[in-house]
């Protein structure tokens, strides 16, 4: 694994905002004493945690040394073009299982939803699947991925299925519709599959932030999500 | 032109992007220290200023971010001018705006009076002319991102001119 990190400027900062934001708006649900609102609290601050978790951890586990602001590795053009092809996967992919349903009520649920997706990507495919990457390279029974130049140790493949599989289960409020968690495991699965071909983890995070935005829009519709409130 | 494309894309997504995190910090600012303080159009126009200045800042970081492949001081000297720029352009797109479909906005203007209605102008501009701030906002990133191009390439082609590396530009 290239001892660069695994974050381009654009990724970190990023990450910092949506932690900043998840944070600001899940505080104050998390003191709620509604059971509902405290849920969605909870949910809010675990997300920005698996920011927080993620910007500190990923370049140590890669054996880089400890920094609060990494050496970050030169932004490629690429993502944006990669990002789109995941878009476009996981379209088609909840096209062909169900499209997930959304019932977002109010403008900080929107905003909790849209920039989930940054914390999701930067843990899940940043944090976890990094880890088994790293495992991974001891191992020398390795497969040649189909159509690239990537091989591919079993380690990795446990790795992309189980972050997938945990990704699916911080799903809760879909625990009563199995195929929806289907249909979450099997986009786990194909951006796990992305990240490890190309490891460019700000192609995932364009990806998965433009489904997630383009779904809160459709639902609840486009203003800027904060000033709602005023 | 792939460059160009790339540098005009991402910088538009990701400015926008950040935006959309930066307006929440913003909206949280003015309601819990100036909701209860300002009057309505003091605050309305603040929000549309604050949104608007928001969406330049970023948009110059954001660019600052995106040209690695271009020299610093390159970068700096394009962002500057295209934030001038695209201040200007905004400015006399809205006064001409104005000026040709509602006049009647300037009849009690005399002088230099004309120039310190500037946040007013901005304001209508967006809401009567544009009918939405998104659109101030959306008008203002892309062409800042169209000058900041422009000024890059000046800029690129004349430090290389200058590094005696010209012969090997062969623009982008």
């Amino acid at each position: 694994m290239k001892k660069t990190s695994v974050f381009t400027n654009i990724t970190f900062w990023l990450g910092v905002l949506a932690l900043v934001v998840e944070f600001i708006v899940g505080y104050p649900y998390f003191l709620s004493t509604d059971t509902f609102e405290q849920e969605f609290g909870q949910k809010a601050i675990m997300e920005g945690c698996f920011a927080l978790v993620g910007l500190l951890f990923i370049d140590v586990i890669r054996g880089n040394k400890f920094k609060l602001k990494p050496e970050f590795r030169k932004y490629e053009f690429n993502s944006l073009w990669r990002g789109t092809i995941i878009l476009a996967v996981l379209w088609g992919t909840q096209m062909i299982t169900y499209f997930l349903p959304m019932t977002v009520s109010d403008p900080q649920m929107a905003l909790a939803i849209t920039f989930a997706s940054i914390c999701e990507e930067i843990f899940f495919r940043g944090f976890v699947l990094t880890l088994f990457i790293k495992a991974g390279e001891i191992d020398r029974n390795k497969i040649n991925l189909p159509f690239t130049k990537r091989d591919i140790s079993v380690i990795e493949i446990a790795g992309i299925i189980i972050s997938s599989v945990a990704f699916a289960g911080i799903h809760t409020n879909y625990y009563n519709q199995p195929s929806l968690l289907i249909a979450l495991f099997l986009s786990g699965v194909i951006i796990g599959f992305m990240f490890v071909i190309w490891e460019d983890l700000t192609a995932c995070i364009f990806g998965h932030f433009l489904l997630n935005f383009i779904w809160t829009v459709q639902n609840y519709g486009f203003w800027f999500f904060g000033m709602v409130n005023l | 032109m792939k460059e160009i494309a790339n540098i005009l894309l991402t910088g538009i997504l990701v400015s926008f992007l950040m935006f959309l995190m930066v307006e929440v910090l913003f909206a949280h600012f003015i309601n819990s220290l100036l909701l209860d303080v300002l009057e309505d159009g003091l605050l309305l126009m603040l929000i549309i200023l604050g949104l608007e200045l928001i969406i330049m800042v970023l948009s110059i970081l954001v660019g600052v971010m995106v040209a690695q492949n271009v020299s610093r001081l390159s970068v700096l000297k394009a962002s500057l001018m295209s934030f001038i720029c695209n201040m200007l352009f905004i400015v006399m797109l809205s006064y001409f705006s104005l000026f040709l479909m509602y006049p009647e906005v300037f009849s009690e203007v005399s002088g230099l009076e004309i120039i310190f209605i500037l946040p007013q102008v901005i304001v209508y501009y967006s809401l009567y002319i544009l009918n939405n701030v998104l659109s101030l906002l959306i008008l203002s990133v892309i062409s800042y991102y169209i000058i900041f191009i422009v000024f890059l390439n000046q800029f690129h082609e004349y430090s290389s001119y200058n590094n005696r590396s010209y012969k090997k530009y062969e623009g982008w």
